[in-house]
């Protein structure tokens, strides 16, 4: 485990000196998923076997990264927009990994699927359509995680669409529910790895910006670069 | 003989889909005779996936991504609902999906406005890598709805709800041009697609060009050049024509079908536009 965090650690300045090389890139929504990415592609995904859809397509520095890493190129439809490297459309990631899900039952493979969404992407009507046909077909092999750093872009997600109680949400759609601290590799490890005969969904707590202390929590920084004395103040806080 | 272009084309479909384990039908909770027949022959791979268009082509995306080749059916007007989902999870990724649409134009024509398929062919042609079938005879619709699988890319076959006759097409028709002229006077020309080109063989028009692929627009510079004498390039000789031989004919508004397709074809005015095909992530020239 101690492997993961140093793991998570690395990724975190990869993805952070990218963005600054390129002079773009959504820093902090990358930064706020890592542990969840690390626990995935590190641990509980069966790499050739199962599926990743990043549907909150701005985290995709992470990602990057972890291919970069682990010398993968995606061939499947891996985030909205795919083959092109490009940010993508909010809210259509969980129709298609629900369809993959899907696509795995009826082959009969043990093939799991899962799914990566913000908190503020589930104000998309169409993640519901997804949730209400993945809860009713039982797709248990779906696993569904919400990146819930409680922000969107312009706001804090409770200024402009409350999303209450997330779990309970998908809960009555007929999903199996858990709440877990998103930077906590062995927890969401744990939870990612659970099966039930229902959908998962876990709502991860997370921290916008997590690792660089002042962009945490902070609106101004969804997809701006530090420069001068900030640029040298995040990469000492990520050393 | 009249055929209903729903059975022709879910006949073709559940012949396909006892030869391939990997086709998946899709509805939203709009019925066909022939979608029952499938479903009961085939019930875990014929899905109504609820009244939830945006999920069902996100779905289809899904599922073609993971091998299935996949066929939508729905009501053209609510199917549009989905138009990003068809956009980013089907046509970006050139997946094997199908969407057969029911309603073609005024098919539904009692049904107000909200049922009237007038704008699909504009908003389907604006995606790149996006097949578009009008077919006027259940003859074409059986055989495109194969092209379209076999193809392996996204298409989209719209359907009338007017049960056709095969009118000028034979069983053994080759329809890979994406139209077809039938007769040979053109001094008496009806350009036409889907129930116009029924209407103008009804009328026993003497000479049809059934435009029945709308997108890509098929290739036919020698006869609109024919028809138009464009090879003069004398602007006054070109005003001066009375265009009084040839008609377009199409059950759409000026801007959503044919007329626009042709105009396109025809405009030599020169032009600097994008190419037909999605972009990947690029800055733009500084000026």
């Amino acid at each position: 485990m101690t492997d993961l965090v140093a793991k998570a650690a690395q990724i975190r300045r990869d993805l952070f000196e990218k963005a600054i090389a390129a002079d773009r890139g959504h820093v902090p929504p990358a930064l706020s998923w890592v542990e969840i990415a690390v626990a995935l592609f590190y641990g509980v995904m069966v790499l050739k076997r199962d599926r990743f859809v990043l549907s909150k397509t701005h985290g995709h520095l992470t990602l990057d990264v972890i291919l970069e890493d682990l010398g993968l190129t995606p061939d499947y439809l891996m985030w909205p927009g795919w083959p092109f490297k490009c940010s993508g459309s909010l809210g259509q990631g969980l129709s298609i990994a629900a369809g993959m899900a899907l696509a795995a039952k009826l082959d009969g493979s043990s093939r799991r699927v899962f799914c990566m969404v913000g908190d503020a992407e589930l104000h998309e009507g169409a993640i519901w359509e997804a949730a209400m046909f993945a809860g009713h077909h039982k797709l248990s092999n779906l696993t569904l995680i919400v990146d819930n750093n409680r922000q969107c872009c312009a706001d804090f997600t409770s200024g402009v669409l409350d999303m209450g109680r997330i779990w309970e949400k998908f809960f009555t759609f007929g999903w199996t529910c858990a709440e877990s601290n998103g930077h906590h590799i062995e927890n969401v490890s744990e939870f990612l790895s659970m099966r039930s005969l229902q959908p998962f969904c876990l709502v991860a707590s997370t921290i916008k910006g997590k690792g660089i202390p002042f962009m945490e929590g902070n609106v101004k920084w969804h997809h701006q670069l530090p420069h001068g004395d900030e640029l040298i103040e995040a990469r000492r806080a990520l050393a | 003989m009249k055929k209903d272009f729903r059975d022709a084309v879910f006949t073709v479909v559940l012949d396909l889909m006892r030869a391939d384990r990997d086709i998946v039908v899709l509805n939203n909770d709009l019925g066909a005779y022939g979608l029952d027949a499938i479903r009961k022959e085939f019930p875990e791979r014929a899905i109504n996936v609820g009244v939830a268009e945006q999920n069902m082509m996100g779905l289809a995306g899904g599922l073609a991504a993971s091998g299935k080749r996949v066929f939508v059916y729905g009501i053209i007007a609510h199917l549009m609902r989905g138009w990003e989902q068809i956009k980013v999870g089907i046509c970006i990724p050139n997946l094997p999906v199908t969407i057969l649409g029911l309603g073609a134009g005024l098919s539904s024509g009692l049904d107000g406005p909200t049922h009237h398929a007038t704008e699909d062919v504009a908003l389907m042609r604006a995606i790149a890598n996006m097949t578009i079938y009008n077919p006027a005879s259940w003859v074409c619709a059986e055989a495109v709805t194969r092209m379209a699988y076999e193809a392996r890319t996204p298409h989209y076959i719209r359907l009338d709800k007017e049960p056709s006759a095969p009118i000028f097409y034979g069983p053994n028709e080759n329809f890979a041009a994406g139209y077809a002229v039938y007769g040979d006077d053109l001094s008496d020309v009806i350009i036409s697609t889907g129930i116009e080109t029924q209407r103008a063989a009804h009328e026993k028009a003497p000479c049809i060009i059934d435009v029945y692929r709308l997108s890509p627009p098929p290739d036919m510079s020698y006869y609109l050049h024919q028809l138009l004498e464009l090879g003069t390039r004398d602007v006054e000789a070109v005003r001066a024509m009375k265009l009084s031989n040839v008609c377009i004919r199409d059950e759409s508004r000026r801007s959503t079908g044919l007329l626009s397709i042709i105009a396109e074809l025809l405009c030599e005015v020169p032009a600097v536009t994008l190419p037909d095909a999605f972009l990947g992530p690029q800055a733009r020239e500084p000026f």
